[in-house]
């Protein structure tokens, strides 16, 4: 199974479910990487000081917030570390709600949950009341040190978990430029639209719809290495070091010795000399 | 073999053969090569590509993109290597603990960068498969003889010689340079993948092996928040051993190492050995015991150079050469 993101247990009353968080959702965006054009070598990036185009250390560096047009306050590392959230490994549930009144609009990020060895059943009793009863729960925990509400439903046989944006990250309609009231609909004309709507209604079937942009993608991609039209980065290395000299030294080592006594010979020559084994010993 | 479908060597397994410790070198029909301190590769290479795998049979390509390019020596053909990637210094001696930089990198980008500061040598000392045709069965000298007429040379690669004659000298010249030690390799020995025995022998300079960490004791003063020495192990017999007499195997405590470590070390292994701590002592008969001890799963394994064994089987003067991500704890036995 994946690979686990997180690791702790759902708390709801006196119950306690002990759970891995595994990753519900891979997008299959295509990830390209930066080359030159002339001769395919990967593009990098280097962090520099604005003022004196001098690159910066990382360990030099620190997080700094705009207040207004070039005014900053700088924060350390050690300083956010102070406010993170109390370190906790439950999903605390504090209610359960229809699911149906969670607006698919706070839903951030998805995860699966899956039981820990011996919590299969209260794992299966949890999932099976939240999918009968249409409930959803509503917790807390703290994740990469973020404090989140998270959202618990029954998704299949899992429990499926989603981050939810809290209510000040969604932005208000009343911040649209939306119909006025002398716009709103006639009731002959919303029954001729519900209609239209009921005509074309359906079941949503989501494995009838691929990204077609991405399969020419990968098509054009497969196409071109097929055909071989491929560059591969030139190896990089800058200063060599000899090798050679190690067994030259070894060799002149070997002979001045072999002045004193019996001698070690080689027996193989490195190239260009081809090489010719001089059985000596 | 005619007119059957050459085996593609990407699909192929070799396991790396083995040699046997000595503290005495035979002085016929072996022939003597620089034992070099490294990481252990097997390159299988067809199709203009390059693939390495380590000792224990991971895909270890992308943390060494500069050898890609020994794979263009062998246009229109196919061939399987052993051979050792090291990390030279300055003097053109083989360096374990550089080499610990680019050991356990397994992003590409980061792989290049190191690649031009701390470039990798591969010493090619035996070629195993040419075209699709193995020559493991081939006598040692044979098979030596095949390597070098492929004359293979490049900025990142070698085939070092091998040497025939009095091993006394070779030894002593070789511990004088600072040279880690010497295999001496059987005349007419085949190729035993996977396999140890007196073929391949290697005798070393200075005593040194890998050693499973299996907990630590917290260090004080400077060290506050990482390790001041790691508690070390070796299993009593190897998981084949076990198997074969169906006993488990036994982890067997032999004492801590504190020094040799760069700071980095340090924090690596802490972040790594706090995921396997434990509270029961995975040791056979329980280490002395000292305060602040932690146990760990014995999950990581360790090079450690020593001075000598003490008479109960504790390692004496230890010092840390760096992590082993290619050696299966399993494995890990005493070596002498």
């Amino acid at each position: 199974m994946a690979r686990s993101l997180w690791s702790g247990s759902i708390s709801f009353g006196l119950v306690n479910v002990p759970v891995k968080m595994v990753t519900a959702v891979s997008p299959n965006d295509i990830h390209f990487h930066q080359l030159r054009a002339s001769d395919g070598a990967r593009i990098q990036y280097k962090k520099i000081g604005a003022t004196d185009q001098k690159e910066v250390d990382i360990k030099d560096i620190v997080k700094g917030y705009e207040i207004e047009p070039n005014q900053y306050v700088k924060l350390k590392p050690e300083e956010l570390d102070t406010l993170d959230p109390e370190k906790s490994r439950t999903i605390d549930i504090e209610c359960f709600v229809d699911a149906k009144q969670i607006d698919p609009i706070y839903f951030e990020t998805t995860y699966y949950l899956e039981p820990d060895k011996s919590a299969g059943r209260a794992y299966a009793l949890l999932q099976g009341a939240m999918r009968s009863s249409g409930k959803v729960g509503i917790a807390r925990m703290v994740l990469h040190n973020r404090e989140h509400v998270v959202a618990l439903r029954g998704s299949d046989n899992a429990i499926a978990l989603s981050t939810l944006y809290f209510k000040d990250e969604i932005v208000p309609v009343k911040k649209l430029e939306l119909p006025s009231d002398s716009d709103k609909p006639q009731k002959k004309e919303l029954e001729i639209a519900l209609q239209l709507v009921n005509a074309i209604s359906g079941k949503f079937e989501p494995e009838k719809y691929h990204d077609e942009y991405r399969n020419r993608v990968m098509a054009l991609i497969r196409q071109k290495a097929e055909g071989k039209e491929v560059v591969a980065q030139k190896t990089p290395v800058t200063a060599p070091r000899n090798v050679v000299s190690l067994m030259d030294a070894l060799k002149a080592s070997l002979a001045e010795s072999a002045k004193k006594r019996k001698p070690a010979a080689p027996a193989a020559r490195q190239s260009p000399v081809k090489y010719k084994a001089r059985k000596t010993a | 073999m005619r007119g059957k479908k050459k085996p593609n060597v990407f699909e192929m397994q070799v396991a790396p053969m083995l040699a046997r410790l000595t503290d005495q070198c035979p002085s016929h029909d072996y022939a003597y090569e620089v034992k070099w301190d490294g990481v252990r590769a097997v390159a299988f290479i067809g199709e203009d590509r390059l693939r390495l795998m380590s000792r224990n049979n991971l895909d270890i390509t992308v943390s060494y993109p500069e050898l890609s390019g020994i794979a263009r020596q062998f246009p229109g053909r196919s061939a399987i290597l052993d051979g050792e990637i090291v990390a030279l210094d300055e003097k053109a001696l083989p360096d374990f603990e550089r080499l610990q930089h680019r050991m356990h990198v397994r992003g590409a980008d980061a792989a290049f960068a190191l690649a031009r500061s701390i470039p990798v040598t591969y010493m090619v000392f035996d070629l195993l498969y040419l075209d699709g045709t193995s020559l493991l069965d081939e006598r040692y000298l044979d098979r030596r003889e095949r390597l070098f007429a492929l004359n293979l040379t490049g900025t990142c690669w070698s085939t070092p010689e091998h040497f025939i004659g009095d091993p006394e000298r070779f030894i002593e010249v070789t511990k004088k340079m600072g040279i880690e030690g010497v295999m001496a390799k059987r005349f007419d020995s085949a190729y035993a993948p996977g396999k140890r025995s007196d073929a391949w022998l290697k005798f070393k300079h200075v005593l040194k092996q890998e050693f499973v960490i299996a907990g630590w004791q917290d260090g004080q003063g400077a060290r506050n928040g990482v390790p001041g020495a790691l508690l070390l192990g070796y299993y009593d017999s190897t998981l084949a051993e076990a198997r074969r007499r169906n006993r488990p195997q036994r982890l067997v405590y032999c004492g801590k190492v504190g020094t040799g470590f760069s700071v980095r070390a340090l924090d690596d292994i802490q972040t790594r050995l706090r995921q396997y701590e434990i509270d029961a002592n995975p040791f056979e008969v329980d280490p002395p015991h000292e305060r602040y001890t932690h146990f760990a799963r014995p999950e990581l394994v360790a090079e450690v150079q020593f001075g000598s064994w003490t008479s109960t089987h504790i390692l004496r003067h230890a010092s840390f050469q760096g992590m082993r991500g290619d050696k299966a704890p399993a494995e890990v036995v005493r070596e002498a």
